[in-house]
């Protein structure tokens, strides 16, 4: 298994024609927006598209939150597109699955989550980033006996 | 909840004017500078120059754990908010009825005086139960329960102490005859969830399927249908009882008060005195007790090994190893035909519970918000004030190492006394005023078997 996080162009115009399809998130997770809202009184902020490309450079991928400011220690769901940096079809086969570490803890999730396929999206749900810190998210595209991984460092402070 | 966050990829990466533009366009910003700006916006400088001794993370860390909002909605548990399934459950809450010997109820180990605790080691029902009683007071905040976290809803988790042979040793077919039997009991269950669709003259005097032969014979000779009756009542006697200890909230304490002034531009200091704001800069910065204790209800509600010191030999309790496993194959859980939200959120987290080596001998991290009531702490009730839980922290002294799965954040404080004392002044700043322990206890009818 290989790591890249390099975007070609190629991504960066895929990523962002997605958001001027004006891609609703892929949940609504009410709880967590409630809790920011009546315990800060602050606006949340707003992360959208994150994207990379896959250890051998197979895969472009990007993932979105549901949640517009990743919380701790409350679960939230993932929706991650993919496709072939060489414009090929993406077959059915294909399986995806996101985890997350805390490298300096030595431990990760306690929970693994649930991914779904939705037509040409995957949703991730119940991941849970229990304590603040700095968490390796990483997403593994899965093709047969081929698995390619795309990371991403998260740093979740209160 | 406030967040700040970064994201961050490997390496630096070149980003397209297309896409840099469309980011422009919808008016996103960079993760990393959206960061600081959440720390700006929560804290004025007015604060900052009143709260001067306070690196501006501590303080940011302190506000946003007050107050601790009303429990979250339990989707699980369509009556989890019914008036009438809470005056259900807060009857049956003191009722020994539903314990085997007639004289063991939950208040016997959740005694309302006591912070719902019952200020033992061990708690003592028709046995010594293995561990320490959490208290119920704030419990609705959390997703698992038990300190193995074994349930993952409050109303599941009340029919294991109910069938416990060391606690209240009653069984759910015994709690379906007592409904079927008191007919005030009977009207009041019917007019929450309908009618019981079984007959006394069909029922052994008790039944279950684990535990004594006996009972489980007794419970493998019902039908399918009548098993499920069964388990529909008690799960239903369940989500009464969760409904009242929903209601037990603490209330703000005086660090919420003191959060709520500074948050409006005050210094708080007429609220915390002099050691109990120490203790709270030690709390929320260098003891980094915040990055488990997090968040408002000053628990992250999951599972961490710290190695707590055993008399002699080696731990036996494996904590969140086996009730990672008990959760997931609970009848009562969330997933199960018993809950009202078999695809929600907490179903899913369920389904996804690791059973991990990693999580042997590991315990929920406790609430913090009135801690000073609930004393002797620890699962094993090991440690019979603050300043003992502190000394530990401080040295580590006769922790327990199991392997290196354990938490690698755990290093010794090596606070001095004055430390010591001023966290535990901090730690006993968090108690509100508790539910109105008053009015719990005038339900004189509650106890008799009239219902």
């Amino acid at each position: 298994m290989k790591q890249s996080a390099c975007v070609p162009w190629l991504m960066a115009g895929w990523v962002g024609a997605n958001v001027l399809l004006g891609c609703d998130r892929p949940v609504a997770e009410a709880p967590v927006e409630t809790s920011q809202a009546t315990v800060d009184g602050v606006a949340p902020g707003d992360i959208d598209w994150q994207d990379g490309v896959s250890g051998d450079g197979t895969w472009m991928v990007a993932w979105r939150p549901s949640v517009s400011n990743l919380p701790i220690s409350e679960p939230f769901s993932v929706e991650i597109r993919l496709a072939r940096a060489d414009g090929s079809p993406t077959d059915a086969g294909i399986e995806v699955f996101l985890d997350a570490e805390m490298p300096h803890h030595g431990h990760g999730m306690n929970v693994v989550p649930r991914v779904t396929r939705r037509g040409d999206f995957w949703l991730v749900e119940g991941i849970l980033m229990h304590m603040p810190g700095r968490w390796e998210l990483s997403i593994d595209v899965i093709d047969g006996d081929e698995t390619e991984r795309s990371q991403w460092t998260v740093q979740l402070e209160r | 909840m406030n967040v700040s966050f970064a994201i961050s990829t490997n390496r630096k990466r070149p980003v397209g004017w297309v896409f840099l533009a469309v980011l422009l366009a919808v008016g996103c910003e960079d993760p990393g500078q959206r960061a600081a700006t959440n720390v700006a916006t929560e804290i004025t400088p007015s604060q900052r120059e009143k709260n001067a001794t306070f690196d501006p993370a501590v303080l940011r860390r302190a506000l946003t754990s007050s107050p601790l909002p009303e429990p979250p909605l339990d989707s699980t548990n369509q009556y989890a908010d019914d008036p009438h399934a809470v005056e259900l459950g807060r009857r049956l809450f003191f009722d020994p009825r539903l314990s085997g010997n007639g004289e063991v109820s939950c208040a016997t180990c959740h005694q309302p005086d006591l912070w719902f605790t019952d200020g033992l080691e061990k708690s003592k029902g028709l046995g010594t139960a293995d561990r320490h009683a959490p208290t119920l007071v704030d419990a609705a905040h959390h997703r698992w329960f038990n300190w193995d976290g074994r349930s993952d809803s409050m109303w599941g988790h009340t029919i294991r102490p109910i069938e416990s042979p060391l606690e209240m040793s009653g069984d759910r077919t015994m709690l379906a005859r007592l409904f079927l039997e008191d007919q005030k009991l009977k009207n009041r269950y019917e007019a929450i969830f309908g009618a019981i669709p079984l007959s006394v003259s069909d029922l052994p005097a008790t039944a279950r399927p684990v535990g004594d032969s006996g009972s489980v014979e007794a419970w493998e000779r019902l039908t399918p249908v009548d098993q499920d009756r069964i388990n529909r009542v008690a799960a239903n006697i369940g989500k009464s009882l969760a409904a009242f200890q929903r209601t037990l909230q603490g209330g703000l304490s005086r660090f919420d008060r003191w959060a709520a002034v500074v948050a409006e531009g005050g210094d708080g200091g007429s609220i915390l005195n002099a050691s109990e704001l120490r203790g709270l800069g030690l709390f929320f910065g260098e003891a980094e007790c915040w990055e488990c204790h997090s968040g408002p209800l000053l628990s992250d509600g999951e599972f961490h090994n710290i190695g707590i010191p055993v008399a002699d030999g080696l731990p036996t309790d494996s904590g969140r190893y086996e009730g990672s496993l008990l959760v997931r194959e609970d009848a009562f859980n969330a997933a199960g035909r018993y809950s009202d939200d078999i695809e929600g959120r907490q179903a899913i987290l369920s389904r996804g519970v690791k059973r991990d080596p990693e999580a042997w001998g590991a315990f929920r991290t406790p609430t913090l918000r009135g801690v000073g009531r609930t004393a002797p702490y620890m699962h094993d009730g090991s440690m019979p004030d603050l300043e003992s839980v502190l000394h530990f922290y401080s040295t580590l002294e006769g922790a327990v190492q199991l392997g290196h799965h354990q938490e690698s954040v755990l290093t010794p404080l090596n606070l001095d006394i004055g430390e010591i004392d001023d966290l535990a002044a901090f730690l006993r700043t968090l108690a509100g005023p508790g539910p109105q322990i008053e009015s719990l206890n005038s339900v004189p009818e509650m106890i008799s078997p009239s219902g």
